[in-house]
């Protein structure tokens, strides 16, 4: 009591007043998040305003720059606010502070904590303060995609592989599966990074219009598998205003930069697009700019282009770091040409597409691997995984092809009735369970087994039992010879051979 | 609203620059035009935006000052005097800035010494 004493007494003491002439603006209207402003005539766009409301200061960006007035979007809760509220000028544009103080923590798009695990940044001062709306990595900045994104979904990282700089959407109906994909690619990061020498992959999750229930849930599974040391979650639920579920996605992309421009490699998942585009409407439409297609403002397409424009793998002169970005879309009735998927689609390095009908026949994850693409390829494979994936995308295009004949088996000659039979064992070894990520060697591993035939005599029931087991036997029997060096990236004769070896002599021993 | 606030305000201080001499005759038909075109209920925000269009193009500012408490009649003249005939100054008293006084000139710019910016700045 004695210490806050004192330290009234000295600020007392300590204060200077002296009035002098400001800027100032004067709200107009409020409402509804956004307030017009008449006067500050100076200000720029984008330009940080405080508005000093009945409880206190809030933050808001200008937006609109109109003849008489400003249209700014109020980061908080407007309803405190009323007509006759100064506001001031800042002179910054919107930041947050970023640093390995955040790793584990919970923010919200303007930076501060909503875990209760206190205050992240002990001393502000030295946390850098990265601008939410930055430029994109230049040409000359940057270098091609060279190293993987193992996401330890099989079907992803065989035939749609991820590279670390790359912008890959995950789209799909509602419940297909899109943020599961999303989830494990963060759970496998931890798995990746311990033996194969590459830095940890730090991973951020953006929220954006989910629910409270939703994201605590993630947090806790996070949390539970050990993932929240490497993850930061910027969220923006369902119940915070339009403006903050803007930001949040570019709150995001600069925590991203952060750790790109310090060489690491970082990974951002923005949960969903389609919400994000939703707000950036809603915000759009009350401040009266001209409604486009779907209502949509005119700049709808740059809103996106310049957020995913980003994500980049920079060069050696600039670090080497990246900043790769998995967008989800969620689409109606798995309509991919409405607009907001189109425009994405058109953005990034390839899709992964979720299907509800797959989801529904078993098929989890759902990932239709036709009309799935990524445009790195295997550029961002190591050289087992390409060796083992080469073939399993033809494979399974003839098997899709082959399908509508299946229920004619009998009719059929022995090379279709084969190709049938590979295919559904493909299918199968491709279902993996939620928050169950692969690590990259039993990838390789499984899939090369049965590529090779030696699983064509196992019953489809009996598909996920002998992979199970196949891997429990390599793990304790030959992890040395086989498991190890496809860990490391390499696939030679000698590590082919004591494959084919431990998958005969498994074979064998269990009498298959 | 039938015609935006400025419309009207430029309209009115257009016409009153037109017909010097007939102001009397001008507010009234003015004031008819409004009511025909439904926006009676805009007719405050009209005529203060009209009050300082005028005090503008007279050369002058539209000065705003705001106090805790009610003025004595010494302070409020000692104000009015403080600024030129040609500008339009207006006075209001807002409980919430507790004591002391704010100036805002044009809208624009703010001379505050009330004692809730002091007690803002002292503890926040």
């Amino acid at each position: 009591m004695r210490e806050i004493i004192e330290k009234l007494k000295k600020d007392i003491a300590g204060f200077k007043d002296e009035a002098e002439f400001a800027d100032v603006g004067i709200i107009s209207e409020v409402g509804d998040g956004i307030a017009k402003i008449s006067g500050l005539r100076d200000a720029l766009a984008q330009e940080l305003l405080v508005v000093k409301g009945a409880r206190g200061e809030l933050p808001a960006v200008a937006f609109n720059l109109e003849e008489g007035s400003i249209g700014a979007i109020i980061l908080g809760d407007a309803s405190a606010l009323a007509v006759g509220d100064r506001v001031k000028k800042s002179g910054k544009i919107l930041s947050i502070k970023a640093g390995d103080e955040l790793l584990g923590r919970v923010v919200d798009p303007l930076g501060f904590p909503l875990d209760g695990k206190g205050v992240i940044f002990k001393n502000p001062e030295v946390a850098k303060d990265y601008s939410l709306e930055r430029r994109a990595p230049s040409v000359l900045d940057r270098e091609s995609v060279n190293a993987p994104v193992h996401t330890g979904i099989k079907s992803i990282d065989a035939m749609i592989p991820i590279g670390r700089g790359q912008r890959e959407l995950i789209i799909g109906d509602r419940q297909t599966g899109k943020t599961a994909i999303a989830l494990d690619t963060i759970l496998n990061q931890k798995q990746d990074s311990t033996e194969t020498g590459r830095n940890q992959v730090v991973c951020i999750y953006v929220a954006i219009g989910q629910k409270n229930s939703k994201i605590a849930k993630i947090i806790k599974m996070l949390e539970e598998a050990g993932a929240l040391s490497y993850t930061i979650v910027v969220s923006a639920p369902a119940s915070s205003p339009a403006s903050l579920q803007y930001l949040a996605p570019f709150a995001g992309c600069a925590i991203g930069e952060f750790f790109m421009d310090s060489g690491r490699d970082a990974v951002i998942i923005y949960d969903d697009l389609s919400k994000h585009a939703d707000s950036y409407r809603q915000l759009s439409l009350l401040l009266r700019r001209p409604p486009g297609r779907e209502a949509y403002p005119g700049d709808i397409f740059y809103l996106h282009a310049r957020l995913l424009e980003r994500a980049a793998k920079l060069s050696k002169e600039k670090g080497g770091g990246s900043l790769t970005a998995l967008p989800i879309i969620e689409t109606k009735l798995g309509d991919v040409s409405a607009y907001i998927p189109t425009n994405v689609i058109s953005i990034t390095d390839g899709q992964i597409y979720l299907e509800s009908n797959l989801f529904y026949q078993g098929v989890r994850p759902a990932v239709n691997v036709g009309l799935s693409v990524s445009r790195v390829g295997s550029a961002a494979q190591t050289k087992p995984m390409k060796k083992v994936a080469g073939r399993l995308r033809l494979e399974l295009a003839q098997f899709r092809e082959l399908q509508a004949f299946v229920q004619f088996a009998s009719d059929l000659d022995e090379a279709t009735r084969k190709q049938i039979l590979r295919g559904e064992l493909l299918t199968e070894i491709l279902k993996q369970p939620d928050g169950e990520p692969v690590p990259v060697e039993n990838e390789v591993a499984i899939l090369y087994a049965a590529i090779n035939g030696f699983m064509d005599d196992v019953l489809k029931k009996n598909v996920k039992k002998f992979e199970k087991d196949f891997l429990e036997y390599l793990q304790k029997l030959h992890k040395k010879e086989v498991l190890e060096p496809l860990t490391k990236g390499l696939f030679d004769e000698k590590t082919e051979k004591a494959l084919n070896e431990a998958v005969r002599t498994f074979k064998n021993l269990n009498k298959i | 609203m039938k015609y935006p606030i400025e419309a009207y305000a430029e309209a009115f201080c257009e016409a009153a620059l037109e017909r010097k001499g007939k102001e009397e005759e001008l507010i009234k038909k003015f004031l008819v035009a409004v009511n025909k075109n439904g926006d009676w209920g805009e007719i405050k925000k009209i005529f203060k935006l009209i009050a300082r269009k005028m005090a503008v193009r007279r050369g002058g500012r539209f000065v705003s000052v705001e106090f805790g408490r009610a003025p004595t009649k010494k302070v409020t003249l000692m104000l009015e005097e403080s600024f030129s005939k040609k500008d339009h100054v207006e006075f209001k008293v807002r409980p919430e800035l507790i004591a002391g006084a704010r100036i805002l000139i044009n809208g624009e710019q703010e001379l505050d010494s009330t004692l809730i910016k002091k007690i803002n700045k002292l503890f926040i």
